[in-house]
């Protein structure tokens, strides 16, 4: 589409990464001391899109220990971010209070601290939602403004 | 959207086209009974990023089917993998000039 002339912008609302498939986005992550996962680096790139921040094209990540795992979001979730864009960036994380210091690097977890504005925890099912649905639809609307802003009324 | 653990959109967005991917196959519904089987949902009650594909697919229209080429994820290329997607691309492109027109 690009190729063909189309001012092509992206959005991808939600994204699930994990420690087992995802692994390498992991380490980037770590490296660049931020949450993100890999189909936006892709996507990115595809449509050579640098002047926007990934937490602005996917306001919702979600770093897992295995995606595809059955269960509760308890037992699976590690953390999840929420981007809001109020004239600038703000981060929010929503950390798994049981999970999330046995299974990441601590100073991943100091760095992420750094990295956001709020920082929530979560030990149920409920506490998870109750955040993702207070926090989520703002910050998809916040930042779907931005992109229209970019591109116009047609940005998905 | 993929399987049905994916999230529907998000009521604030807006979209014209509407594609549905899985290995293999790409399906464009049409965009007006994709909303109103999403609103339709959220109006029952269901909050949005619990609505699944498969509790909406039985009642969208669908425009065309795509036969694509199953696609490893290893395969990162951007330029390789349109080159693959060349006939959903053809489908999304003329779909894109036909509402521009």
């Amino acid at each position: 589409m690009v190729r063909r002339g189309f001012d092509v912008g992206v959005f991808k609302i939600c994204s699930e990464h994990d420690l087992w498939y995802d692994y390498d986005v992991y380490l980037r992550c770590k490296m660049e001391e931020r949450l993100f996962c890999d189909d936006i680096v892709k996507l990115h790139k595809a449509t050579m899109l640098s002047n926007i921040p990934y937490e602005v094209t996917n306001p919702v990540s979600t770093l897992e220990v295995l995606r595809f795992k059955e269960g509760d979001v308890a037992s699976r979730v590690l953390v999840e971010r929420y981007t809001i864009f109020k004239r600038k960036m703000f981060n929010v994380l929503n950390f798994n209070s049981l999970l999330a210091s046995r299974s990441l690097d601590p100073e991943f977890i100091s760095k992420l601290r750094g990295y956001a504005a709020k920082i929530v925890g979560f030990s149920n099912d409920e506490e998870f939602r109750r955040v993702r649905y207070s926090i989520a639809p703002n910050a998809i609307e916040s930042c779907y403004n931005v992109l229209k802003e970019k591109y116009g009324a047609h940005s998905c | 959207m993929r399987g049905t653990r994916t999230r529907c959109p998000s009521p604030s967005l807006s979209f014209d086209i509407m594609v549905g991917v899985a290995p293999g196959l790409a399906v464009l519904f049409d965009a007006k009974s994709f909303k109103a089987s999403v609103g339709a949902n959220i109006r029952q009650g269901a909050p949005p990023s619990e609505i699944r594909m498969n509790y909406i697919e039985p009642h969208l229209k669908r425009d065309s089917l795509i036969k694509l080429p199953p696609l490893p994820s290893s395969k990162s290329d951007c330029e390789q993998v349109a080159e693959e997607l060349l006939s959903l691309v053809n489908v999304v492109a003329k779909e894109v000039e036909r509402l521009e027109s």
